[in-house]
């Protein structure tokens, strides 16, 4: 069984007041998860993640397409029970404190008292609320309530896992906190459906990514398949060295970015790595780093979106 | 039921929003009242007092009616706070039912107060036990019948429009409901075909609030009929069903943006 | 849920709603709109009351008052005899008139209203109604008018013919105001003093009810006339022949071509047979046995008591 499929999902919204016309979202989405999985949804803004989300969530409704969660249509409610999901940017109704907005979703969930009552003081103290469990959340920060809309998200034990943006809001640390969480759900085996567009959240994370654009799926597939690191490419970091030391590895490098104090040197592979770690110690440098060259995700959009504009030229002429 | 939690939610809304706080307001117009009267010492004092009592619990509770019935639902679509829990295993019409009638529950504590305050100030203009002190109570529960009609129309206006509209539309058929008695009569007394039909038509299609108004009749010491309580409380009954009914219909098919 | 069933609960929630609705006008009996008259005792209050949308609820009292009055005549359907409203049982007329007329003590309509209708109900209340206007409203004549109708309907023609006096003095009063006060000190009683009088109210008015009503007077009073024409016609044919016509045309074809021309210049009113027709178009009913006229069992003519 898929944790989740997405068939042919497309959305339209009308906009205008008087002149209604529709602006497509999300356009002929096809998207297959499975069961165990933790799957990366990436895409610049406005490329129809949430919007992916919410028809999973039934909060909006698809123009066309179908969708299922755990083999079930998008409305059945013993499925329902089965998944959590956290929205983007959470608000939750501000005159509750943490602990009661567990204990009300708890009981949307028919969970029983005593049951409510163990995991809500699990979870706030699995995402670092413990201590402000008892606070209203209008005096909540925004880091606060991000974790806060984890915790509600997981009150029903959930199979699969849905969470749009679920570190953004928060500092390095917060960030660092909930990877780890998401990766120790990830080892108990549950499914997690995560949106975002920082590359660095999902490397760490995911067995599989998708990446949108304009409500177009571009890829999809292993994240070391789709950026593309196939060139062998080696960044290194040097210090310590002269003019004259930088003309000289001119010749090996493909690239060379000077930096204080030293530069980024780029060379073609590990060959050429040899040539250029001997020059630099003969000029009485030092060597930093070396790291393989990979494509960001940002240089990812940027080539994809040149390519598709290419093709749609040549289409027109 | 999953209605039974998000009503009690909705009433811990409205008692952390201070919305109760309103009887603090009507504590004093009353006390203000009764210590007025006794300085004049006339002889309409309990007349007055039920008066002033039955119609600020009127006003007070249609104010709390529109004005939260509205925010009802359109808050937790603008802060976005539907979204975690329509995920949940909880159907939108379950959301609707108990959004509404936990603010019937605020409404009903609130008249509940408020009519044992009226019990209470005519027990001290009296200067003891008086039936009066008992016949406000089924006007009090006609009052709370109209409210919950209120509510519902203010709910079912804001699933479609805007709430400044909302709140307009539902103060115009208040008013529209409450002389609706007048439509009737000129629909009787009006000769041509479609005026009359038209009239007739909005006098049943609008909700008539009539039925709940029995204040000026309580003032002069005579109460509904048990009877019309009963086809008052049918009648708020059905009408309120016709009203959440095309409140969910709309709700259903709504996107959240 | 299935959108069927929401609609379904709509329709039956309305449609049984109205049904309810019925069965609770019918228990609180007609208008219970006007019913609260009943309570309201006093329109100073309600004014105070009425922050300040006192024009709002004098016109929506006044439209109370117009339609209690409509529906009471309603409910006598069949006798559209708006001659006799001492049979209506209008108790609630004088106090809807006095709240409206307190709320917006400028009310003119509701003033004349009351002064038509009100004297056969309560004459002292009536009186009372009109003082108030006048006290209220000095500069209007009409005012000045119906407070000598409500005298003169008294025969307290001295009173009556007072107030014409007080009213011709006003601006824009008509000179036949003055005549009126006259009238009144020598004939009062008169029948022609009576049709004068409504004469005038069916010419002064703008309200459809006393227009109506006035001229339901005045066509009464013509048809009297009329058959008291028609008798002394028998009584002269019979001096004359000996004996009854055989019908009513029989009678007009014996009467000579000019005096013919006569009666129609006085408004009598003739079909193509020469029938003889009362001012609403029934032919006179002739009696040979008796050899005299008088309306049409069916004539819709006001048969009022005097
Ligand atoms: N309510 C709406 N009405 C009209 N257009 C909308 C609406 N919501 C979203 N869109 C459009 O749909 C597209 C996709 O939006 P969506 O919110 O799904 O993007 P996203 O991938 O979640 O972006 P972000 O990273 O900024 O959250 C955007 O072009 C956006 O302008
Ligand atoms: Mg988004």
């Amino acid at each position: 069984m898929l944790a989740l499929e997405i068939n042919n999902l497309t959305k339209d919204y009308t906009v205008g007041f008087w002149k209604k016309r529709p602006v497509r979202a999300l356009n002929d989405l096809n998207l297959q998860v499975g069961m165990g999985e933790s799957f990366g949804f990436l895409g610049p803004n406005g490329a129809g993640k949430t919007t992916t989300l919410k028809i999973l969530m039934r909060l909006i409704y698809p123009t066309t397409g179908e969708a299922k969660i755990l083999g079930c249509p998008l409305d059945d409610m013993q499925m329902r029970a089965r998944i959590g999901y956290l929205p983007e940017q959470p608000y939750f109704y501000d005159y509750l404190t943490a602990r009661e907005l567990l204990n009300y979703c708890a009981k949307i969930f028919g969970l029983n008292k005593a049951e409510a009552l163990k995991r809500t003081d699990d979870l706030l103290k699995r995402v670092g609320l413990f201590e402000a469990a008892d606070k209203q959340l209008r005096k909540y920060s925004k880091g606060m309530l991000q974790r806060a809309g984890l915790a509600q998200a997981l009150i029903n034990d959930p199979e699969v896992l849905f969470l749009d943006e679920p570190m953004s809001g928060l500092d390095p640390l917060g960030r660092r906190e909930v990877r780890d969480l998401i990766a120790a759900l990830r080892d108990q085996g549950k499914t997690v459906f995560f949106s975002s567009h920082v590359l660095s959240d999902v490397e760490a994370l995911c067995d599989r990514v998708a990446i949108m654009n304009k409500g177009c799926l571009i890829e999809s597939g292993k994240l070391s398949d789709i950026l593309k690191s196939r060139t062998n490419e080696l960044e290194a970091v040097v210090t310590g060295i002269d003019e004259a030391t930088l003309n000289e590895l001119q010749v090996f490098a493909t690239q060379i970015v000077p930096a204080p104090e030293g530069a980024h040197v780029r060379v073609q592979s590990d060959k050429e790595i040899e040539y250029v770690l001997s020059i630099v110690h003969r000029a009485g440098g030092r060597l930093v780093s070396v790291n393989p060259v990979r494509e960001s995700l940002e240089d990812l959009f940027v080539r994809e979106i040149s390519e598709n504009a290419k093709v749609a030229k040549q289409a027109a002429s | 039921m999953k209605v039974v939690p998000i009503a009690l939610n909705t009433f811990r809304e409205s008692v952390r929003d201070r919305v109760l706080y309103n009887l603090i307001l009507f504590v004093l117009l009353l006390v203000g009242a009764s210590i007025f009267l006794g300085e004049l010492s006339m002889s309409q004092e309990s007349k007055i007092i039920v008066d002033i009592g039955l119609s600020a619990m009127r006003i007070f509770g249609v104010l709390i009616s529109i004005f939260i019935g509205i925010g009802l639902v359109y808050k937790e679509i603008d802060k976005r706070t539907i979204y975690s829990l329509l995920a949940k295993p909880l159907h939108r019409h379950e959301f609707i039912l108990g959004k509404y009638f936990g603010l019937c529950l605020t409404l009903f504590v609130n008249s509940v107060v408020m009519a044992l305050g009226i019990s209470l100030a005519l027990l001290f203009v009296k200067g003891g036990a008086d039936p009066i002190q008992i016949k406000i109570w089924p006007t009090a529960y006609l009052i709370f019948l109209e409210l919950m009609v209120m509510t519902a129309i203010s709910l079912l206006f804001s699933s479609f429009s805007s709430p400044a509209l909302s709140a307009l539309l539902a103060f115009f058929l208040f008013i529209i409901g409450t002389f609706s008695a007048d439509l009737k009569l000129f629909a009787a007394t009006v000769g041509s075909g479609v005026v009359k039909v038209m009239c007739q038509a909005l006098y049943y299609v609008l909700p008539n609030l009539a039925n709940f108004n029995f204040i000026m009749a309580t003032a002069h010491g005579n109460t509904p009929s048990v009877g019309m309580m009963g086809a008052a409380t049918m009648y708020a009954a059905l009408y309120i069903s016709a009203l959440l009914a095309a409140t969910v219909m709309i709700f259903q098919r709504r996107n959240f943006k | 849920m299935k959108t069927s069933l929401w609609i379904a609960v709509i329709i039956l929630g309305l449609g049984t709603s109205v049904v309810l609705q019925r069965w609770i006008d019918e228990q609180r009996g007609i208008g219970s709109a006007v019913e609260e008259a009943l309570y309201v005792n006093s329109g100073k209050s309600l004014k105070r009351a009425s922050l300040g949308f006192d024009g709002l609820i004098a016109d929506l009292y006044w439209l109370r008052t117009i339609q209690y009055f409509g529906g009471k005549s309603q409910q006598l359907k069949g006798s559209i005899n708006i001659g006799n409203v001492t049979e209506w049982k209008l108790t609630l007329l004088e106090p809807l008139i006095t709240i409206t007329t307190e709320v917006d003590p400028n009310y003119v309509s509701a003033y004349r209203f009351g002064a038509l209708f009100l004297p056969d109900i309560n004459p002292e209340s009536a009186i009372r109604l009109a003082q108030r206007a006048i006290a209220d409203n000095p500069d209007d004549w009409r005012l000045q008018q119906d407070l000598g109708f409500i005298f003169w309907k008294l025969q307290r023609y001295n009173e009556a013919s007072e107030a014409y006096l007080q009213g011709s003095r006003l601006p824009d009063a008509p000179k036949w105001m003055e005549q009126m006060s006259a009238i009144m000190l020598a004939n009062g009683g008169d029948r022609e003093t009576a049709k004068q009088m409504f004469l005038r109210i069916y010419e002064t008015t703008d309200d459809p009810t006393v227009k109506k009503t006035s001229l339901g007077r005045l066509q009464s009073y013509k048809s009297d006339d009329e058959i008291a024409f028609l008798n002394r016609l028998l009584a002269n044919y019979r001096e004359q022949k000996g004996g009854c016509p055989s019908s009513l045309p029989a009678l007009i074809k014996a009467v000579p071509q000019v005096t013919l021309l006569q009666f129609k210049q006085a408004g009598l009113n003739l079909n193509e047979e020469l029938m003889p027709l009362d001012p609403h178009g029934f032919a006179y009913s002739f009696d040979a046995a008796t050899c005299t006229v008088a309306l049409a069992t069916d004539s819709t003519i006001v048969r009022w008591r005097r």
